[in-house]
This record gives C-alpha cells, structure tokens and sequence, in this order.
C-alpha cells in the first residue's frame, strides 16, 4: 500500500504543480489532499483523491486571483529551459481545456485512463477520443513552431 | 517526436521535499490479514467463478439426463462423465495460483505490505475454498444420485483433480508465458478424455485395483502440488531462474 501511496504522490505532485508553479504549495496541497482522503477512507481510490487535489488547487489559484501577489509566494518555472521543451509548453497552453486537461493528467501526471476518466467524470471511450485529439492537435502545433 | 515522452519530461518539477517525512508519518490504514485475504478475491479472473458454476451445473445436467434418459448408465459411467470436469476446474486454479509469479501484476503493487508467499497464499486459501466447494458438490451429486456411493465417488472425482493440479501447477512453475497455459490445457484434456475413454471401454479393471491405483494418483498429484507450491513460494529462486 505505501508503495502505491508514494506512486500517487509522486503523481498528484507533479499535476499541483503544473497548476500552481511553486513546489512548497504543490507539496502543501499534495499532503493535504492525502490527510483528508484518509480521514475518511480505508482503501485506496486514486481518482478521489486527485479530484480533492483538484479542487485544492483550484481554491488556491482563485485566492491567489484576489490576493494581491507579494514576495512570499515566489512562482518556479520548470528546469529544463531547451527549446524543444519550450515550444512544448507552449503548444499545450494553446490547446482548449479539456485536451489540455486530458493530456496534463495523462502524461504529465502520468494517470492511468480509468483514474482520468474517474478524476474527470467522463467515460473511458472519451478520455481515449480526447487524448487522441490533443494529441494530434499537439503534433500539428508543434510541427508549425519547430520549422 | 515522441510527444508523449517530451510532455513528461518539459513538466518535469523539481523534486518534492517533504515527500519521505510526510508518508513515514502518514496515518494511512493498516489492512488486517483477512481484509487483504478478502481484497484478493477481486483480483481473480472471472472465469475461475464461471468455470466452478458451469461444471456444477454440467454435472447436475448429467445426473439428471441419465436418471431420466438412461438409467442404465447412472452408475460408474456419470460418476466418470462428472470427474472428467474437474481437470478444467483444477487447470483454471492452477493458472491462477501462479499468474502471480508469472506477471508483476497490480495486487502485488497494492499488497505490498505483504510478501509474495503470502500473497499466493491467499490466492490458494480463496481458489482451495471454491475448489473444495465445488469437488464437495460434485462428491455428493455423485454419491447420493448414483450407486457408486460417496468415498468411490470422492476418489474418481479427486483423481483427476489433483492429478491436474499438480501437473499444471510444475508446469506453471517452470514455463512462462502462454506456452505454459497451452501444456497445461492440453494435459487437462488428456487426463479427462482418458478417463471418459477408459470408462467407454470394455476393459474390466477390479474395483479394488481401479480404487488402488486412483489412489496413488491422488498422492502423486497432492505431493506434486506441495512440493511445487513449496518452490513457488519461494519465489525469490523461482524468479532468479525464470526472469
């Protein structure tokens, strides 16, 4: 069980901090969603406790909306800075939400289809048919930037 | 351009800090062993619970059919006819028993508090239970309805069972992959066609020499079983073999 604990973490960690850019606040909301996840649970179900994650980040990014942004909550960038990695982000902060959702959960939270399409609230036929064109849309993004 | 690969790596955080302190303090539940024995039995395939109910109700099927159709034949004939199932019942189990070794699968991920003996012997203690269950039905089918009385019975019935059993399960141990499910499919259906066969003919084998010789069967097949489950369950040799 602590094995897969520790999966999960590793995995909600890396999605809280796509959102939120900061590894301290990542690691806040990451812990916080486990400790209320088991405050209430026995076993293990990964997609509950991403949608608590979810919902954390998204408390936390409307506040930080209406707090004025100081000093204290210093926002990270992600280490590699190479130009392939570059476009890459690039490309996947110009697709619409729901594929860049689907891809974010998919391959940079590295979840499974069925956590996603649990996380999401949408079939798996809908996770594969939304991945399939992110994806695509991806490629042809990434085609026009990297000519 | 792999995408997928260049999104994982292009979000790429830094390493998380706290990680280590936070799950060692982490007061996340403790299953207890018969929760984990119980958590197991979703892990089996569902044709393990197919095959039990379909052999049961094939052997219903039969003692009905021949009382009705042909109750010449309602002695030794269906007993046979209804041992002749259990090789499929004992293949399915043996499979199961060992697919845990043969893949990394998920409940070893989710069981990790508890070993790789343990977890297949949980698996056992599950697929022993619906095995008995189903050998226990099929003896008193066979028993009450038909002449050959419960302890014959529960001997043509065993034989092939175990016999099966143990066979699959040394093969199981030292093939991998799908050539071991063929091997083993195919000594299944050997053990219960010849036992149909050797029914079918005219052979007058003694009752005494008959019972004798299921018999040792049946010990061969049960030590084949304890002494592969042995080797399984030290799976650390197992898998420095196999891997």
């Amino acid at each position: 069980m602590l094995r897969k604990i520790e999966e999960l973490y590793d995995k909600i960690y890396r999605y809280c901090f796509y959102r939120l850019r900061n590894s301290a606040s990542a690691e806040d909301i990451t812990q916080e969603a486990f400790l209320r996840y088991f405050a209430q649970n026995t076993d293990i179900n990964a997609a509950y406790i991403f949608t608590i994650a979810k919902n954390l980040c998204t408390d936390m990014f409307r506040r930080k909306q209406t707090e004025e942004l100081s000093d204290d909550y210093p926002t990270e960038d992600f280490s590699d800075k190479s130009d392939t990695k570059v476009e890459v982000r690039t490309a996947l902060e110009n697709l619409g939400e729901q594929h860049r959702e689907v891809l974010v959960m998919r391959y940079i939270a590295d979840m499974s289809v069925n956590e996603t399409a649990e996380t999401l609230g949408i079939s798996r036929f809908a996770v594969y048919r939304l991945e399939k064109a992110a994806l695509a849309q991806m490629k042809k993004l990434l085609k026009g930037a990297l000519k | 351009m792999n995408v997928k690969k260049e999104l994982y790596e292009a979000f790429s955080p830094p390493e998380p800090k706290r990680k280590e302190i936070f799950l060692n303090a982490l007061p996340y539940p403790k299953l207890s062993f018969s929760q984990f024995v119980f958590s197991q039995i979703k892990y089996i395939r569902k044709r393990v619970w197919v095959a039990s109910v379909l052999i049961v109700a094939a052997a219903v099927f039969t003692v009905c059919f021949m009382s009705l159709k042909a109750p010449s034949y309602i002695g030794l004939p269906a007993v046979w006819i209804i041992s002749s199932l259990t090789p499929f019942l004992a293949m399915l189990t043996a499979s199961e028993i060992s697919r845990s070794n043969m893949y990394g699968m998920t409940e070893l991920e989710t069981a990790c508090r508890f070993s790789l003996p343990q977890l297949t012997g949980a698996r056992t203690l599950i697929l022993g239970t619906v095995s008995f269950a189903v050998i226990a039905a099929l003896t008193l089918l066979s028993g009450i309805f038909t002449p050959v009385g419960i302890a014959n019975s529960a001997i043509y019935i065993l034989t092939p069972f175990l016999l099966v059993n143990g066979i699959s399960l040394a093969i199981f141990s030292r093939f991998k992959g799908k050539e071991s499910g063929y091997i083993s499919c195919v000594s299944a259906l050997f053990v219960s066609v010849s036992g149909i066969l050797l029914q079918g003919s005219q052979m007058k084998i003694p009752e005494n020499i008959c019972n004798n010789f299921c018999i040792a069967l049946c010990i061969f097949g049960t030590v084949t079983i304890i002494l592969t489950m042995k080797k399984i369950t030290n799976g650390a040799n197992y898998y420095g073999t196999h891997t």
